[in-house]
């Protein structure tokens, strides 16, 4: 299979349940996934989002889905020191987070601002910041049994503390043999984001990539990658 | 169109861990040719330096590590297309070789190496190849990132290597205040540092988008007019002192060296940006 992520800002509306859907899966706290205005890269803590601006004319905003782009020649792959970044046969560029130091050459050297580091006690610490604990203590002084987050299946390069993280394009559902397509792809509602197999020749998806209609966010870096956006 | 986000990631602690490793590496390499010319005393100083500052930015390094204990991945299962493990390599070869060196002096042994020459001969030369390779990493880690184009300069991994020159030459006329030759050739590497970190900030400036920012940003910044300002004294002191030879001018020289090249690794390193694409 060679999986390819198509992404149209045009369909998308900024409801960042893609968002959600990630951090449900991935074993991240939500307040961690708090952006900042806009959401530019760099500024976000989280494995994807949703970057926009106010239009100039009437209240709207444009919007623009944003995630690691898998890079074919990935260059947070060349400076990890201790081969904690891997890069699978599909092309899906992941992080072995026993061996990552978070020493943070690869937050550097990605120029896509993908990557983000999670230091030690940031959950807890940011779940504290908008009272969750307080919330679940509330509840439980009610008799109302709750957890306050579990990662729905085992996921091995899902988000943990004192390692830098990023996208995998979900790629534990693959190794559970399941239907392998992204969480954040499954819960789109306007099918702003795609995800498919340029092996398969009738793969609507795919199409778009194989006629050009999407392309890479910046051919001028010369990374490749997985990750496409509908222009125009 | 394009966003730019000015790098937070390695910042003061690391310009601070750069500088010592710079002075330190350079330490070396004085080491060993003041010991060569006899200067045991000053030898033995600048080996200590050479042992315990590479060693302090280590612990700065590791400490800016989120999970120390897998360290030892770098030394088990290493990369060998990123720059830090060789870096890593190094600063570890430079703190043993310059322990092996001070050892002898230590035990009050002071000619112990110049009754062994072959073996201080090769020591030598591992030491003042170690200490430029480190020297030299400095940059050259920074210099191989893709992400930010105002580092990903040829001319980063020279600014590194002159700034432990600098550095290290600072060091010595600090403590050695008659070192008038010393300031010679310091004020000479400090205008060879200025010339070429002014010129890669003017190239900066007629390069990319992002460069322009960062260069915009590195102009804008009180340090880098104060560091500039700093090796550009440095610089004359140890010019014209060769001349007129005034002792008290060697520390306040060596001070303002130290200060410069701290100021204007920091501003290198705060001014990097990324050019990451955005609506």
């Amino acid at each position: 299979m060679r999986p390819v992520f198509v992404v149209d800002p045009r369909k998308c509306i900024g409801c960042m349940a893609c968002v959600a859907a990630c951090a449900v899966e991935n074993g991240l706290p939500f307040p961690v996934w708090h952006t900042e205005p806009l959401g530019w890269p760099q500024t976000v803590k989280g494995r994807t989002w949703v970057m926009w601006v106010e239009d100039e004319e009437g209240p709207s905003r444009t919007f623009l889905p944003y995630l690691c782009q898998h890079c074919e020649d990935p260059p947070c792959y060349h400076v990890c020191p201790t081969q904690a970044t891997i890069r699978t046969e599909e092309g899906v560029v992941l992080i072995d987070k026993a061996k990552c130091i978070g020493c943070g050459y690869c937050i550097v050297a990605c120029p896509y601002g993908a990557r983000y580091p999670i230091k030690a006690g940031e959950f807890a610490k940011a779940e504290k910041a908008v009272g969750l604990d307080r919330a679940v203590s509330r509840l439980r002084e009610k008799n109302l049994d709750v957890e306050p987050f579990e990662t729905p299946e085992a996921n091995r390069w899902a988000a943990v503390e004192r390692a830098v993280d990023k996208c995998t394009l979900c790629y534990h559902r693959k190794e559970n043999g399941g239907r392998w397509i992204p969480a954040c792809v499954e819960v789109c509602p306007t099918k702003a984001r795609a995800f498919g197999d340029l092996d398969d020749p009738n793969d609507p998806v795919a199409e778009l990539v194989r006629k050009g209609k999407a392309r890479h966010i910046r051919p001028d870096l010369g990374t490749g990658g997985l990750v496409y956006f509908v222009r125009g | 169109m394009e966003s730019f986000v000015l790098n937070e990631v390695w910042g003061f602690d690391i310009a601070v861990e750069m500088t010592l490793l710079g002075i330190g590496a350079f330490s070396a390499i004085l080491a060993v040719i003041y010991y060569r010319y006899g200067e045991r005393g000053l030898s033995k100083v600048l080996s200590v330096l050479a042992v315990v500052l590479p060693l302090v930015s280590l612990g700065i390094l590791f400490s800016h590590l989120l999970k120390q204990e897998a360290a030892i991945f770098m030394l088990l299962t290493p990369r060998t297309s990123s720059y830090m493990p060789f870096g890593a390599a190094g600063i570890t070869g430079l703190v043993l070789l310059s322990a092996i060196f001070l050892a002898p002096m230590l035990l009050r042994r002071e000619e112990f190496w110049s009754a062994h020459r072959v073996a201080f001969g090769v020591l030598a030369v591992l030491m003042i190849a170690v200490g430029v390779f480190t020297a030299a990493y400095t940059g050259l880690v920074i210099a191989a990132e893709r992400g930010i184009p105002f580092w990903h300069s040829a001319a980063v991994p020279v600014i590194a290597l002159l700034m432990g020159a600098v550095g290290g030459l600072s060091v010595l006329l600090v403590l050695k205040w008659d070192g008038y030759s010393v300031g010679l050739i310091g004020g000479l590497a400090g205008l060879s540092l200025l010339g070429t970190y002014l010129v890669h900030v003017q190239l900066s400036l007629t390069g990319p988008e992002v460069t322009k920012f960062s260069a915009s940003v590195a102009l804008g910044s009180p340090l880098f007019s104060s560091g500039i300002v700093a090796v550009l004294i440095f610089s004359l002191i140890g010019l014209l002192n060769a001349r007129f030879r005034q002792r008290f001018l060697s520390p306040l020289a060596g001070v303002l060296g130290l200060l410069g090249i701290f100021l204007l690794r920091v501003v290198l390193l705060t001014s990097g940006a990324w050019a990451l694409p955005a609506l």
